[in-house]
């Protein structure tokens, strides 16, 4: 399992995001309040700052290091003011049939393809089916895929399915692109007789739009040896205001909701008090747009 | 002693009898607290149950944004902090004193020890805070059935009522599932011996909420889904998984289930009479003792998922409007 960490609105000191709260996104390497796991195999983050050049273009890191002793992006992160984040650590099995490796590390992003994409979450059986979501992706995505991961499959369908993959797209069509990509993966599930729970949580972002969704396949479904991880639904929280910082010693948002144009969107909150924090509802999806100075977001179910 | 003949005739727990009053006030501390001062703050961990005796206190809760909303407020003869006894969560409001108040106190270890002593007074208190949470959760329902601000694409096409099937060996999941731990394997034997045994199809309405029947369901495997019918659908309030319980507001009131229930996933439930439930509400049996245990920590988290609910759907649209009248 993995941690995701995004964040929309105003733009903020990258290392306040990663680094600062007490229960920032590098603490949940091994610390994470909500998943009993390391996240010690990467980290990856596509970060836009709107003050560089092309801003629309997104300043990429990755390293399959663990990101505590990363000196470099320390030193990155103190100097880095993003207007949005998608960033990621990721975990997996403690096994030598893992790989850990650069092309494994999350976000993915095609080349030419604004829209970025985390996952938190694995698809049983992958190696099984991937072979039957072949047809569903563009040969020039299916070609680019160089890791092995499930997780890059899931990106591959989404960007296939988007009207215009290479333009900033619509929240609408990035939504209806993920409905087609989690449907298909169902069909597959049941083609091939797949039925353990496995979970799909997913942020995707291109600097203007941001759509987190929580969504897990066959909940709650698991063989009586092996529910670990199925009875509870992968958590995904956010919270909103106007002004993140440290305010009262703590890390937050402030400024009310009536106040607010920032959202931040996490696999769990940054702070252990996460009273201004509220979960994304299970199998939904939270959108958070720009609209001109405008900032909406909104929550819509995915009844796939 | 002062409070004990006031609860009597008034109040949340005047449904304890006199004698379960009497003990009640024996077990508990006084507690005092001047106006402006603070009695727990969100996100604490909850360590006692307080029973307000005079005076006036607000309860507020942390939204998005730091800002703070008011939920209620509350005065002589009502309790606050209810949860304490019933789960081991943290507090999830913030209670403040608007006036000079004073009333009892009842630590949660003091209480859960006497509990475990089977003290009959006890058994008394935790079925009526039960009661207490399950209106409370009737109340929020009602409230998010009242906002027109639901989200429109949270509506789903109506699905289907479908026959359903009694599968065999319900028992074997039990050991899997954490939240039911406490029963054990002959509890879970017992328990599948009382209960009917069901898989319902992804998709369907449950048959327990088209007819109307009452019937605690256990989810076992798979998930089910709490959803309000509106007009032009049905909206998403909760999602049940594995080791968890559906159906207990209308058990506890005995009023129509105001939620409806759906197989979010192929599900295997299974479910008891309401017959059955009530004969084992005060049940000081090993058996009902865990069952009812778990019966409490199920209704705190219905409670606090309806209240979530609530509040997500009040502060997206603060946040929205405001950003609607930065565009003007």
């Amino acid at each position: 399992m993995c941690r995701i960490l995004s964040y929309l609105g105003s733009p903020v000191l990258l290392d306040h995001l990663l680094y600062a709260p007490d229960s920032s996104l590098l603490n949940q390497t091994t610390a994470a309040q909500m998943l009993s796991m390391l996240n010690l195999a990467g980290f990856g983050m596509a970060a836009w700052d709107p003050s560089s050049h092309e801003p629309h273009t997104p300043y990429r890191y990755r390293t399959t290091q663990v990101a505590v002793f990363d000196r470099n992006l320390k030193e990155l992160a103190s100097k880095l003011k993003v207007g949005a984040l998608l960033s990621h650590i990721r975990g997996v099995p403690m096994t030598s049939t893992v790989q850990v490796n650069d092309q494994n590390v999350h976000p993915f992003r095609f080349d030419g393809v604004p829209l970025a994409m985390a996952h938190n979450g694995d698809l049983a059986g992958f190696r099984d089916m991937r072979f039957d979501l072949v047809p569903h992706v563009r040969p020039e995505f299916a070609r680019a895929i160089s890791g092995s991961t499930d997780s890059e499959w899931i990106y591959a369908l989404v960007a296939s399915a988007l009207p215009d993959a290479y333009a900033i797209n619509s929240p609408e069509a990035i939504l209806d692109a993920i409905r087609d990509a989690l449907t298909t993966i169902r069909k597959v599930r049941e083609r091939h007789g797949i039925t353990r729970s496995s979970s799909a949580n997913l942020i995707f972002c291109d600097g203007t739009n941001l759509v987190a969704v929580r969504y897990t396949f066959d909940f709650g479904r698991f063989d009586v040896s092996q529910l670990q991880g199925s009875a509870d639904f992968l958590s995904m929280w956010y919270t909103f205001g106007r002004d993140y910082g440290l305010h009262d010693e703590e890390w937050k948002l402030i400024g009310g909701a009536a106040q607010a144009n920032s959202i931040v969107v996490a696999s769990e909150p940054l702070t252990r008090d996460f009273a201004t924090w509220i979960e994304v509802p299970e199998y939904s999806a939270l959108v958070a747009r720009n609209d001109g100075s405008r900032r909406i977001a909104e929550i819509h179910a995915l009844s796939v | 002693m002062f409070l004990g003949v006031f609860l009597q005739n008034s109040g949340q727990l005047s449904a304890l009898s006199a004698h379960a009053l009497a003990e009640l006030v024996k077990a508990t501390d006084q507690f005092t607290i001047r106006r402006g001062e603070t009695l727990f703050r969100q996100g604490m961990l909850a360590d006692a149950l307080y029973i307000i005796g005079s005076g006036k206190l607000e309860i507020t809760t942390r939204t998005p944004g730091d800002a703070t909303a008011a939920v209620s407020a509350i005065g002589p003869g009502e309790v606050v902090g209810e949860f304490a006894l019933l789960d081991d969560g943290l507090r999830s409001a913030n209670v403040t004193a608007m006036a000079n108040s004073k009333g009892l106190r009842i630590p949660r270890e003091r209480f859960l020890a006497l509990l475990a002593d089977g003290k009959p007074w006890t058994l008394e208190l935790i079925d009526t805070l039960r009661c207490l949470v399950a209106s409370r959760t009737r109340v929020t329902l009602e409230r998010i059935a009242a906002e027109e601000r639901y989200d429109v694409s949270s509506l789903r096409v109506p699905a289907q009522v479908r026959e359903t099937a009694m599968v065999g060996d319900a028992a074997g999941l039990f050991p899997a599932l954490g939240r039911l731990a406490e029963l054990g394997t002959e509890g879970a034997a017992k328990l599948t011996d009382l209960g009917t045994c069901l898989t319902i199809p992804r998709g369907t309405l449950s048959t327990e909420a088209a007819s109307e029947r009452r019937a605690l369901t256990i989810v076992l495997r798979g998930a089910l889904r709490s959803v309000l019918p509106r007009r032009e659908g049905r909206e998403q309030i909760m999602v049940h998984g594995p080791g968890e319980m559906t159906g207990l507001v209308g058990l506890f009131d005995k009023s129509q289930q105001s939620l409806e229930l759906e197989a979010a996933e192929d599900t295997v439930a299974l479910q008891l009479p309401q017959a059955m439930f009530d004969a084992m509400r005060r049940s000081p049996e090993p058996f009902a003792l865990a069952l009812f245990a778990a019966v409490g920590r199920q209704l705190v988290r219905d409670q606090r998922r309806a209240n979530r609910h609530l509040g997500r759907a009040v502060s997206l649209e603060q946040f929205n409007q405001h950003c609607r009248r930065s565009a003007i």
